[in-house]
Protein backbone atom coordinates (compact mmCIF):
# COMPACT_ATOMS: atom_id res chain seq x y z
CA UNK A 1 0.00 0.00 0.00
CA UNK A 2 1.49 3.41 -0.73
CA UNK A 3 -1.16 6.01 0.37
CA UNK A 4 -3.12 5.02 3.04
CA UNK A 5 -5.44 7.49 4.92
CA UNK A 6 -7.15 6.16 8.10
CA UNK A 7 -10.57 7.37 9.34
CA UNK A 8 -9.33 10.99 8.76
CA UNK A 9 -11.70 13.85 10.26
CA UNK A 10 -11.06 17.48 8.43
CA UNK A 11 -12.67 20.39 7.76
CA UNK A 12 -12.43 24.27 7.79
CA UNK A 13 -12.68 26.11 11.62
CA UNK A 14 -16.18 24.70 13.16
CA UNK A 15 -17.39 23.23 10.25
CA UNK A 16 -16.58 19.35 9.72
CA UNK A 17 -16.12 18.47 5.80
CA UNK A 18 -14.73 14.82 6.07
CA UNK A 19 -15.84 12.59 9.17
CA UNK A 20 -13.64 9.54 8.83
CA UNK A 21 -12.38 8.85 5.29
CA UNK A 22 -10.66 5.85 4.72
CA UNK A 23 -8.98 5.10 1.62
CA UNK A 24 -5.81 3.33 0.14
CA UNK A 25 -3.78 3.78 -3.03
CA UNK A 26 -1.18 0.27 -4.13
CA UNK A 27 1.69 1.77 -6.35
CA UNK A 28 0.85 1.76 -10.13
CA UNK A 29 -2.91 2.40 -9.38
CA UNK A 30 -5.44 5.22 -10.94
CA UNK A 31 -7.62 5.54 -8.41
CA UNK A 32 -11.32 8.06 -8.69
CA UNK A 33 -12.78 9.84 -6.31
CA UNK A 34 -16.05 10.59 -7.14
CA UNK A 35 -19.02 12.61 -5.39
CA UNK A 36 -20.99 15.70 -5.45
CA UNK A 37 -19.67 19.35 -5.24
CA UNK A 38 -18.73 19.50 -1.41
CA UNK A 39 -18.70 16.31 -0.53
CA UNK A 40 -15.36 16.48 0.18
CA UNK A 41 -13.14 15.19 -3.00
CA UNK A 42 -11.50 18.41 -2.49
CA UNK A 43 -10.75 18.41 1.00
CA UNK A 44 -9.10 15.05 0.66
CA UNK A 45 -6.59 16.09 -1.33
CA UNK A 46 -5.90 18.77 0.57
CA UNK A 47 -5.39 16.57 3.70
CA UNK A 48 -2.99 13.92 1.90
CA UNK A 49 -1.40 16.71 0.17
CA UNK A 50 -0.50 18.89 3.65
CA UNK A 51 -2.16 21.55 3.06
CA UNK A 52 -5.00 21.35 5.55
CA UNK A 53 -4.24 19.53 8.61
CA UNK A 54 -6.23 16.60 9.59
CA UNK A 55 -8.20 16.90 13.46
CA UNK A 56 -8.48 13.04 13.63
CA UNK A 57 -6.67 10.39 11.95
CA UNK A 58 -3.42 9.29 10.06
CA UNK A 59 -2.46 9.48 6.63
CA UNK A 60 0.92 7.25 5.29
CA UNK A 61 3.13 7.22 2.78
CA UNK A 62 4.99 4.49 2.00
CA UNK A 63 5.40 3.19 5.15
CA UNK A 64 5.93 6.34 6.98
CA UNK A 65 3.32 8.29 8.90
CA UNK A 66 3.18 11.89 7.08
CA UNK A 67 0.34 12.89 9.26
CA UNK A 68 2.07 16.08 10.53
CA UNK A 69 4.68 16.36 7.68
CA UNK A 70 4.62 19.84 5.62
CA UNK A 71 3.74 20.45 2.48
CA UNK A 72 7.41 20.78 1.50
CA UNK A 73 8.41 17.30 2.96
CA UNK A 74 5.75 15.28 1.68
CA UNK A 75 6.65 16.75 -2.66
CA UNK A 76 9.93 15.57 -1.65
CA UNK A 77 8.51 12.17 -0.91
CA UNK A 78 6.77 12.55 -3.87
CA UNK A 79 3.10 13.40 -3.24
CA UNK A 80 2.39 15.89 -6.07
CA UNK A 81 -1.26 17.66 -6.04
CA UNK A 82 -2.50 19.38 -9.34
CA UNK A 83 -4.74 21.73 -7.35
CA UNK A 84 -8.38 22.57 -8.56
CA UNK A 85 -8.35 25.36 -10.65
CA UNK A 86 -4.86 24.87 -11.93
CA UNK A 87 -3.39 27.75 -9.56
CA UNK A 88 -0.41 28.28 -12.01
CA UNK A 89 1.60 31.66 -11.51
CA UNK A 90 0.89 33.84 -13.86
CA UNK A 91 2.91 36.14 -14.50
CA UNK A 92 5.90 33.70 -15.16
CA UNK A 93 6.38 32.25 -18.45
CA UNK A 94 5.43 28.87 -18.99
CA UNK A 95 9.09 27.50 -19.10
CA UNK A 96 9.48 28.84 -15.27
CA UNK A 97 6.47 27.37 -14.33
CA UNK A 98 8.09 24.33 -15.61
CA UNK A 99 11.03 24.66 -13.71
CA UNK A 100 9.70 25.51 -10.62
CA UNK A 101 7.51 22.34 -10.78
CA UNK A 102 11.35 20.70 -10.55
CA UNK A 103 12.33 23.05 -7.65
CA UNK A 104 13.41 20.27 -5.05
CA UNK A 105 17.01 19.01 -5.30
CA UNK A 106 16.26 15.53 -6.96
CA UNK A 107 13.82 16.48 -9.30
CA UNK A 108 16.22 19.86 -10.37
CA UNK A 109 19.03 17.03 -11.63
CA UNK A 110 17.08 15.23 -13.67
CA UNK A 111 15.19 18.62 -15.29
CA UNK A 112 16.56 18.28 -18.83
CA UNK A 113 14.58 15.01 -19.42
CA UNK A 114 11.32 15.29 -17.40
CA UNK A 115 11.31 18.64 -19.40
CA UNK A 116 11.62 16.79 -22.53
CA UNK A 117 8.58 13.80 -21.32
CA UNK A 118 6.38 16.86 -20.47
CA UNK A 119 6.95 18.46 -24.01
CA UNK A 120 6.41 15.15 -25.44
CA UNK A 121 3.09 14.97 -23.81
CA UNK A 122 2.44 18.22 -24.54
CA UNK A 123 3.60 19.81 -27.99
CA UNK A 124 1.65 22.67 -27.33
CA UNK A 125 3.61 23.97 -24.47
CA UNK A 126 7.16 23.75 -25.88
CA UNK A 127 5.47 26.33 -28.60
CA UNK A 128 4.15 28.47 -26.14
CA UNK A 129 6.99 28.17 -23.70
CA UNK A 130 8.49 32.03 -23.34
CA UNK A 131 4.18 32.86 -23.11
CA UNK A 132 3.22 33.84 -19.45
CA UNK A 133 1.16 31.35 -17.89
CA UNK A 134 -1.83 33.72 -17.90
CA UNK A 135 -2.16 34.04 -21.57
CA UNK A 136 -2.82 30.31 -22.24
CA UNK A 137 -6.33 29.11 -22.73
CA UNK A 138 -8.16 26.88 -19.89
CA UNK A 139 -6.77 23.84 -22.16
CA UNK A 140 -3.47 24.58 -22.41
CA UNK A 141 -3.29 26.09 -18.34
CA UNK A 142 -4.29 22.47 -17.24
CA UNK A 143 -1.92 21.24 -19.75
CA UNK A 144 0.48 23.01 -18.09
CA UNK A 145 -0.66 22.68 -14.45
CA UNK A 146 -0.28 18.82 -14.93
CA UNK A 147 3.46 19.07 -16.79
CA UNK A 148 4.49 21.32 -13.35
CA UNK A 149 3.18 18.76 -10.84
CA UNK A 150 5.42 15.80 -13.47
CA UNK A 151 8.10 18.12 -13.32
CA UNK A 152 8.06 17.33 -9.61
CA UNK A 153 8.86 13.26 -10.95
CA UNK A 154 5.77 12.46 -8.80
CA UNK A 155 5.61 8.79 -7.25
CA UNK A 156 1.98 9.90 -6.52
CA UNK A 157 0.16 12.32 -7.99
CA UNK A 158 -2.88 13.58 -7.41
CA UNK A 159 -5.24 15.35 -9.32
CA UNK A 160 -8.07 17.53 -8.76
CA UNK A 161 -10.61 18.52 -11.45
CA UNK A 162 -8.21 18.30 -14.36
CA UNK A 163 -11.08 18.28 -17.09
CA UNK A 164 -12.99 21.05 -15.35
CA UNK A 165 -14.56 23.70 -17.50
CA UNK A 166 -12.57 22.31 -20.89
CA UNK A 167 -14.03 21.56 -24.52
CA UNK A 168 -14.80 17.99 -24.98
CA UNK A 169 -11.70 17.70 -27.63
CA UNK A 170 -9.22 19.03 -24.86
CA UNK A 171 -10.86 16.93 -21.82
CA UNK A 172 -10.18 13.60 -24.24
CA UNK A 173 -6.85 15.07 -24.44
CA UNK A 174 -5.81 15.71 -21.02
CA UNK A 175 -7.78 12.00 -20.07
CA UNK A 176 -5.34 10.65 -22.43
CA UNK A 177 -2.24 11.78 -21.19
CA UNK A 178 -3.18 11.11 -17.36
CA UNK A 179 -3.98 7.36 -18.69
CA UNK A 180 -0.35 7.57 -20.59
CA UNK A 181 1.35 8.97 -17.31
CA UNK A 182 0.02 6.26 -15.57
CA UNK A 183 0.64 3.13 -17.65
CA UNK A 184 3.98 4.60 -19.51
CA UNK A 185 5.49 6.69 -16.81
CA UNK A 186 4.17 4.45 -13.75
CA UNK A 187 2.95 6.77 -11.87
CA UNK A 188 0.16 6.39 -9.36
CA UNK A 189 -2.63 8.62 -9.49
CA UNK A 190 -5.58 9.61 -7.43
CA UNK A 191 -8.24 11.69 -9.50
CA UNK A 192 -11.07 13.71 -8.64
CA UNK A 193 -13.41 13.92 -11.76
CA UNK A 194 -16.45 15.20 -12.93
CA UNK A 195 -16.64 13.48 -16.25
CA UNK A 196 -17.25 10.33 -14.07
CA UNK A 197 -18.06 7.88 -17.02
CA UNK A 198 -14.47 8.17 -18.57
CA UNK A 199 -12.81 8.63 -14.99
CA UNK A 200 -13.97 5.01 -14.06
CA UNK A 201 -12.89 3.80 -17.73
CA UNK A 202 -9.29 4.66 -16.74
CA UNK A 203 -9.54 3.68 -13.39
CA UNK A 204 -8.47 0.59 -11.55
CA UNK A 205 -10.37 1.36 -8.81
CA UNK A 206 -12.66 4.18 -7.44
CA UNK A 207 -14.42 5.64 -4.21
CA UNK A 208 -17.78 7.59 -4.08
CA UNK A 209 -17.77 10.55 -1.26
CA UNK A 210 -20.87 11.19 0.04
CA UNK A 211 -21.19 13.72 2.75
CA UNK A 212 -17.85 13.28 3.95
CA UNK A 213 -18.02 9.92 3.89
CA UNK A 214 -16.99 6.67 1.81
CA UNK A 215 -20.35 4.76 0.79
CA UNK A 216 -18.96 3.34 -1.98
CA UNK A 217 -15.67 1.12 -3.24
CA UNK A 218 -14.98 -1.14 -5.81
CA UNK A 219 -13.04 -1.68 -9.45
CA UNK A 220 -13.46 0.64 -12.18
CA UNK A 221 -15.48 -1.81 -13.98
CA UNK A 222 -17.92 -2.67 -11.25
CA UNK A 223 -18.99 0.90 -10.36
CA UNK A 224 -19.83 1.42 -13.95
CA UNK A 225 -22.32 -1.42 -13.82
CA UNK A 226 -23.51 -0.60 -10.14
CA UNK A 227 -26.95 0.27 -10.22
CA UNK A 228 -26.86 3.74 -7.55
CA UNK A 229 -23.64 4.93 -9.48
CA UNK A 230 -25.67 4.35 -13.27
CA UNK A 231 -28.23 6.61 -11.77
CA UNK A 232 -26.97 9.40 -9.75
CA UNK A 233 -24.00 9.98 -11.24
CA UNK A 234 -23.83 8.95 -15.00
CA UNK A 235 -27.81 9.96 -15.61
CA UNK A 236 -28.00 6.30 -17.29
CA UNK A 237 -31.28 4.03 -16.18
CA UNK A 238 -29.74 1.59 -13.41
CA UNK B 1 0.12 42.32 -5.94
CA UNK B 2 3.76 40.41 -6.53
CA UNK B 3 7.34 40.43 -7.26
CA UNK B 4 6.82 40.90 -11.19
CA UNK B 5 8.32 41.24 -14.40
CA UNK B 6 8.69 45.34 -15.32
CA UNK B 7 5.20 46.41 -16.25
CA UNK B 8 6.75 49.18 -19.63
CA UNK B 9 3.80 51.06 -19.34
CA UNK B 10 4.26 52.00 -16.00
CA UNK B 11 7.93 52.34 -16.56
CA UNK B 12 6.46 54.60 -19.54
CA UNK B 13 4.86 56.37 -17.43
CA UNK B 14 7.31 57.18 -14.48
CA UNK B 15 9.58 58.57 -17.38
CA UNK B 16 6.50 60.96 -18.12
CA UNK B 17 6.19 62.09 -14.48
CA UNK B 18 10.12 62.77 -14.79
CA UNK B 19 10.45 65.18 -17.78
CA UNK B 20 7.12 67.13 -16.80
CA UNK B 21 8.53 67.51 -13.38
CA UNK B 22 11.69 68.41 -14.58
CA UNK B 23 10.51 70.45 -17.42
CA UNK B 24 8.33 72.54 -14.87
CA UNK B 25 11.49 73.13 -12.78
CA UNK B 26 13.61 73.74 -14.93
CA UNK B 27 11.33 77.01 -16.26
CA UNK B 28 10.63 77.92 -12.89
CA UNK B 29 14.87 77.82 -11.65
CA UNK B 30 15.71 79.36 -15.17
CA UNK B 31 13.37 81.95 -15.92
CA UNK B 32 11.21 82.76 -12.93
CA UNK B 33 14.08 82.56 -10.20
CA UNK B 34 16.96 83.53 -12.86
CA UNK B 35 19.35 81.32 -12.04
CA UNK B 36 21.87 79.59 -14.43
CA UNK B 37 20.82 76.11 -16.35
CA UNK B 38 24.15 74.80 -14.47
CA UNK B 39 22.11 75.27 -11.31
CA UNK B 40 19.85 73.58 -13.08
CA UNK B 41 22.16 70.34 -13.81
CA UNK B 42 23.76 70.63 -10.25
CA UNK B 43 19.68 70.17 -8.77
CA UNK B 44 19.13 67.06 -10.94
CA UNK B 45 22.05 65.50 -10.06
CA UNK B 46 21.63 66.06 -6.43
CA UNK B 47 18.43 64.80 -7.12
CA UNK B 48 18.79 61.18 -8.86
CA UNK B 49 21.71 60.59 -6.44
CA UNK B 50 19.22 60.99 -3.58
CA UNK B 51 16.80 58.91 -5.36
CA UNK B 52 19.13 55.99 -5.84
CA UNK B 53 19.41 55.41 -2.17
CA UNK B 54 15.92 55.89 -1.64
CA UNK B 55 15.34 53.16 -4.31
CA UNK B 56 17.65 50.36 -2.20
CA UNK B 57 15.23 51.53 0.63
CA UNK B 58 12.35 50.95 -1.47
CA UNK B 59 13.64 47.73 -2.72
CA UNK B 60 13.70 46.10 0.43
CA UNK B 61 10.26 47.33 1.46
CA UNK B 62 8.90 45.93 -2.12
CA UNK B 63 10.59 42.09 -1.90
CA UNK B 64 8.72 42.40 1.80
CA UNK B 65 5.65 42.80 0.54
CA UNK B 66 5.72 40.83 -2.31
CA UNK B 67 6.21 37.77 -0.40
CA UNK B 68 4.54 38.33 3.16
CA UNK B 69 1.82 40.64 1.67
CA UNK B 70 3.00 42.88 4.83
CA UNK B 71 3.62 46.87 4.92
CA UNK B 72 6.52 46.51 7.04
CA UNK B 73 5.79 49.60 9.35
CA UNK B 74 9.26 49.98 10.79
CA UNK B 75 11.26 50.28 7.63
CA UNK B 76 12.22 53.82 8.61
CA UNK B 77 13.28 52.73 12.13
CA UNK B 78 15.18 50.10 10.47
CA UNK B 79 17.34 52.16 8.14
CA UNK B 80 17.96 54.59 11.16
CA UNK B 81 18.96 51.45 12.93
CA UNK B 82 21.36 50.24 10.47
CA UNK B 83 22.71 53.83 10.19
CA UNK B 84 23.42 54.29 14.18
CA UNK B 85 24.99 50.49 13.99
CA UNK B 86 27.32 51.56 11.11
CA UNK B 87 28.36 54.90 12.89
CA UNK B 88 28.84 53.01 16.66
CA UNK B 89 30.89 50.33 14.83
CA UNK B 90 32.92 52.65 12.86
CA UNK B 91 33.80 54.74 15.06
CA UNK B 92 34.47 51.76 17.31
CA UNK B 93 36.95 50.00 14.94
CA UNK B 94 37.86 53.13 14.06
CA UNK B 95 37.00 52.07 10.21
CA UNK B 96 36.04 53.80 7.05
CA UNK B 97 32.21 53.80 7.43
CA UNK B 98 31.71 52.84 4.19
CA UNK B 99 34.14 49.51 4.94
CA UNK B 100 31.52 48.37 7.77
CA UNK B 101 28.43 48.59 5.07
CA UNK B 102 28.71 44.44 4.66
CA UNK B 103 28.77 44.21 8.72
CA UNK B 104 25.53 46.63 9.27
CA UNK B 105 23.72 44.36 6.52
CA UNK B 106 24.64 41.71 8.40
CA UNK B 107 23.32 42.31 11.88
CA UNK B 108 20.30 43.72 10.42
CA UNK B 109 19.61 40.80 8.37
CA UNK B 110 20.14 39.02 11.65
CA UNK B 111 17.61 40.86 13.35
CA UNK B 112 15.25 40.47 10.41
CA UNK B 113 15.49 36.71 10.80
CA UNK B 114 14.86 36.93 14.56
CA UNK B 115 11.73 39.13 14.52
CA UNK B 116 10.32 37.08 10.89
CA UNK B 117 10.92 34.01 12.53
CA UNK B 118 9.81 34.51 15.87
CA UNK B 119 7.31 37.51 15.81
CA UNK B 120 5.51 37.61 12.74
CA UNK B 121 5.64 34.22 11.99
CA UNK B 122 3.65 33.49 14.58
CA UNK B 123 1.58 36.79 14.21
CA UNK B 124 1.19 35.98 10.53
CA UNK B 125 -0.91 32.71 10.85
CA UNK B 126 -4.05 35.06 12.72
CA UNK B 127 -4.43 36.85 9.15
CA UNK B 128 -2.94 40.25 7.37
CA UNK B 129 -3.53 42.87 9.89
CA UNK B 130 -1.81 41.85 13.39
CA UNK B 131 1.63 41.24 11.05
CA UNK B 132 1.32 45.21 10.55
CA UNK B 133 -0.15 46.05 13.77
CA UNK B 134 3.15 44.12 15.10
CA UNK B 135 5.34 46.19 12.49
CA UNK B 136 4.17 49.18 14.07
CA UNK B 137 5.18 48.45 17.22
CA UNK B 138 7.88 47.37 16.27
CA UNK B 139 8.82 50.77 15.04
CA UNK B 140 8.04 52.42 18.11
CA UNK B 141 9.41 50.03 20.40
CA UNK B 142 12.85 50.69 18.03
CA UNK B 143 12.81 54.49 18.01
CA UNK B 144 12.29 54.73 21.85
CA UNK B 145 15.27 52.69 22.49
CA UNK B 146 17.73 54.37 19.99
CA UNK B 147 16.51 57.53 21.54
CA UNK B 148 17.58 55.61 24.79
CA UNK B 149 20.86 54.39 23.05
CA UNK B 150 21.83 57.23 21.09
CA UNK B 151 19.74 60.49 22.59
CA UNK B 152 17.57 61.90 20.10
CA UNK B 153 20.30 64.10 18.56
CA UNK B 154 20.84 64.24 14.82
CA UNK B 155 24.28 62.54 13.63
CA UNK B 156 26.19 62.46 10.61
CA UNK B 157 28.21 59.63 9.84
CA UNK B 158 31.53 61.06 7.72
CA UNK B 159 33.41 58.97 5.87
CA UNK B 160 36.71 60.16 5.43
CA UNK B 161 37.52 58.55 2.29
CA UNK B 162 34.50 60.37 0.24
CA UNK B 163 34.46 63.32 2.29
CA UNK B 164 35.14 65.22 -0.64
CA UNK B 165 33.34 67.52 -3.53
CA UNK B 166 34.63 66.82 -7.53
CA UNK B 167 33.61 69.36 -10.17
CA UNK B 168 32.33 67.75 -13.30
CA UNK B 169 31.43 70.42 -16.23
CA UNK B 170 30.95 72.87 -13.69
CA UNK B 171 28.44 70.99 -11.74
CA UNK B 172 29.84 70.00 -7.81
CA UNK B 173 29.26 66.18 -6.87
CA UNK B 174 29.90 65.38 -3.69
CA UNK B 175 31.82 61.98 -3.33
CA UNK B 176 29.69 60.62 -0.78
CA UNK B 177 26.52 61.09 -2.89
CA UNK B 178 28.05 59.73 -6.04
CA UNK B 179 29.79 56.76 -4.35
CA UNK B 180 26.27 55.61 -2.63
CA UNK B 181 24.45 56.05 -5.20
CA UNK B 182 26.69 53.68 -7.63
CA UNK B 183 26.64 51.18 -5.04
CA UNK B 184 22.93 51.60 -4.42
CA UNK B 185 22.21 51.06 -8.41
CA UNK B 186 24.61 48.05 -8.22
CA UNK B 187 22.57 46.48 -5.08
CA UNK B 188 19.33 47.07 -6.60
CA UNK B 189 20.72 45.22 -9.85
CA UNK B 190 22.31 42.29 -7.74
CA UNK B 191 18.72 41.79 -6.12
CA UNK B 192 16.51 41.71 -9.43
CA UNK B 193 19.60 39.25 -11.09
CA UNK B 194 18.87 37.22 -7.87
CA UNK B 195 15.12 37.17 -8.01
CA UNK B 196 15.35 36.36 -11.55
CA UNK B 197 17.18 34.16 -12.02
CA UNK B 198 18.74 31.93 -9.10
CA UNK B 199 16.36 29.01 -7.63
CA UNK B 200 15.57 31.03 -4.54
CA UNK B 201 14.59 33.82 -5.85
CA UNK B 202 12.42 32.35 -8.26
CA UNK B 203 10.42 30.44 -5.35
CA UNK B 204 10.41 34.07 -3.97
CA UNK B 205 8.46 34.86 -7.26
CA UNK B 206 5.96 32.00 -6.88
CA UNK B 207 5.29 33.24 -3.11
CA UNK B 208 4.32 36.33 -4.48
CA UNK B 209 2.07 35.28 -6.94
CA UNK B 210 0.63 31.86 -5.43
CA UNK B 211 1.49 31.18 -2.05
CA UNK B 212 -0.41 27.71 -1.79
CA UNK B 213 1.15 26.56 -5.23
CA UNK B 214 4.02 27.76 -4.50
CA UNK B 215 4.21 25.20 -1.11
CA UNK B 216 3.08 22.76 -3.48
CA UNK B 217 5.89 23.13 -5.73
CA UNK B 218 7.92 21.97 -2.75
CA UNK B 219 9.33 25.51 -2.17
CA UNK B 220 9.48 26.07 2.42
CA UNK B 221 7.00 28.88 2.15
CA UNK B 222 8.36 29.71 5.66
CA UNK B 223 12.24 29.62 5.25
CA UNK B 224 11.64 31.89 2.23
CA UNK B 225 9.02 34.48 4.70
CA UNK B 226 12.38 34.60 6.61
CA UNK B 227 14.76 35.50 3.72
CA UNK B 228 12.62 38.24 2.08
CA UNK B 229 11.84 39.74 5.57
CA UNK B 230 15.99 39.74 6.22
CA UNK B 231 16.74 40.50 3.14
CA UNK B 232 14.52 43.58 2.62
CA UNK B 233 15.81 44.89 6.44
CA UNK B 234 19.53 44.27 5.09
CA UNK B 235 18.99 46.73 2.76
CA UNK B 236 17.34 49.03 4.43
CA UNK B 237 20.49 49.10 6.60
CA UNK B 238 22.54 49.62 4.25
CA UNK B 239 20.55 52.75 2.45
CA UNK B 240 19.81 53.94 6.26
CA UNK B 241 23.88 54.54 6.50
CA UNK B 242 23.86 55.67 2.89
CA UNK B 243 21.44 58.37 4.52
CA UNK B 244 23.99 58.85 6.90
CA UNK B 245 26.33 59.79 5.19
CA UNK B 246 24.92 62.23 2.33
CA UNK B 247 23.02 64.14 5.19
CA UNK B 248 21.97 62.60 8.61
CA UNK B 249 20.47 59.99 10.97
CA UNK B 250 18.30 60.07 13.92
CA UNK B 251 15.94 57.90 15.66
CA UNK B 252 13.33 60.42 14.98
CA UNK B 253 13.43 60.42 11.35
CA UNK B 254 12.05 56.55 10.69
CA UNK B 255 8.39 57.39 10.64
CA UNK B 256 9.00 60.01 7.36
CA UNK B 257 11.54 57.53 6.13
CA UNK B 258 8.86 54.92 5.89
CA UNK B 259 6.11 56.71 4.59
CA UNK B 260 8.82 58.17 2.20
CA UNK B 261 9.76 54.47 1.01
CA UNK B 262 5.46 53.31 1.17
CA UNK B 263 5.17 56.25 -0.85
CA UNK B 264 8.28 55.41 -3.50
CA UNK B 265 6.61 51.54 -4.34
CA UNK B 266 3.10 52.87 -4.73
CA UNK B 267 4.45 55.15 -6.99
CA UNK B 268 6.69 52.38 -8.92
CA UNK B 269 4.20 49.72 -8.07
CA UNK B 270 4.33 47.46 -5.23
CA UNK B 271 6.39 44.69 -5.91
CA UNK B 272 8.63 45.58 -8.97
CA UNK B 273 12.29 46.32 -8.34
CA UNK B 274 12.32 48.18 -11.49
CA UNK B 275 9.23 50.60 -9.98
CA UNK B 276 11.11 50.72 -6.66
CA UNK B 277 14.05 52.57 -8.32
CA UNK B 278 12.43 54.42 -10.82
CA UNK B 279 9.95 55.54 -8.19
CA UNK B 280 12.75 56.42 -5.72
CA UNK B 281 14.61 58.49 -8.38
CA UNK B 282 11.76 60.46 -9.22
CA UNK B 283 11.48 60.91 -5.58
CA UNK B 284 14.53 62.33 -4.78
CA UNK B 285 14.56 64.52 -7.64
CA UNK B 286 11.11 66.41 -6.99
CA UNK B 287 11.69 66.32 -3.07
CA UNK B 288 15.65 68.44 -4.35
CA UNK B 289 13.42 70.62 -6.73
CA UNK B 290 10.90 71.54 -4.16
CA UNK B 291 13.52 71.52 -1.63
CA UNK B 292 15.57 74.47 -4.00
CA UNK B 293 12.27 76.50 -4.80
CA UNK B 294 9.89 76.43 -2.31
CA UNK B 295 11.91 75.48 0.66
CA UNK B 296 13.50 72.64 2.24
CA UNK B 297 11.27 72.78 4.69
CA UNK B 298 8.65 71.63 2.61
CA UNK B 299 10.70 68.36 1.71
CA UNK B 300 8.98 65.69 3.67
CA UNK B 301 5.64 67.06 2.36
CA UNK B 302 6.51 66.35 -0.81
CA UNK B 303 6.52 62.35 -0.36
CA UNK B 304 3.08 62.34 0.82
CA UNK B 305 1.66 65.06 -2.05
CA UNK B 306 2.77 62.35 -4.05
CA UNK B 307 1.26 59.59 -2.24
CA UNK B 308 -1.78 61.07 -2.47
CA UNK B 309 -1.76 62.29 -6.50
CA UNK B 310 -0.96 58.61 -7.17
CA UNK B 311 -4.06 56.94 -5.26
CA UNK B 312 -6.20 59.90 -6.69
CA UNK B 313 -4.86 59.03 -10.20
CA UNK B 314 -4.42 55.67 -10.21
CA UNK B 315 -5.57 53.81 -7.26
CA UNK B 316 -6.11 50.40 -8.67
CA UNK B 317 -3.90 50.63 -11.31
CA UNK B 318 -1.05 50.50 -9.22
CA UNK B 319 -1.58 48.33 -6.45
CA UNK B 320 -3.25 45.72 -8.46
CA UNK B 321 -1.84 44.23 -12.29
CA UNK B 322 -5.57 42.87 -13.00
Amino acid sequence: MMLGVDNVVAGYGEVTVLKGINLTVRKGEIVSLLGANGAGKTTTLKVISGLLQPKGGRVSFNGHDITTARTNERVKMGIILVPEGRQLFPRMTVLENLELGAYTKKARTRIKETLHRVYELFPILKERKFQLAGTLSGGEQQMLAIGRGLMALPELLLLDEPSLGLAPKIVKLVMDAIDRINKVDGITVLLIEQNVYRSLQISDRAYIIENGMITLEGSGQELLNEPRVRSAYLGLSA
Amino acid sequence: MSIARPNFQLIAALILAFVISSAIAYYYVVYVMNNTSLLFAQLVTSGLMLGGIYGLAATGLTIIFGVMKIINLAHGELMMLGGFISLWISTFLRTDPLFVLPISFVVLFVIGVFFQSTLFNSAMRYGLNPPVFLAFAIALALQNLMILAWTADVRIIRSPLIDSTVQVEGVSIQLARFVSFILAIVLILLVKAFIEKTMIGKGLRAISQNREAAALMGINVSIVNVLAYSLGVGLAAIAGTMLGMVFSVSPLDGPVLTSKTIAIIVLGGIGSVAGALVGGLILGLIETYVGYIVGSGFINAVALLTFLLVLILRPSGLFGER
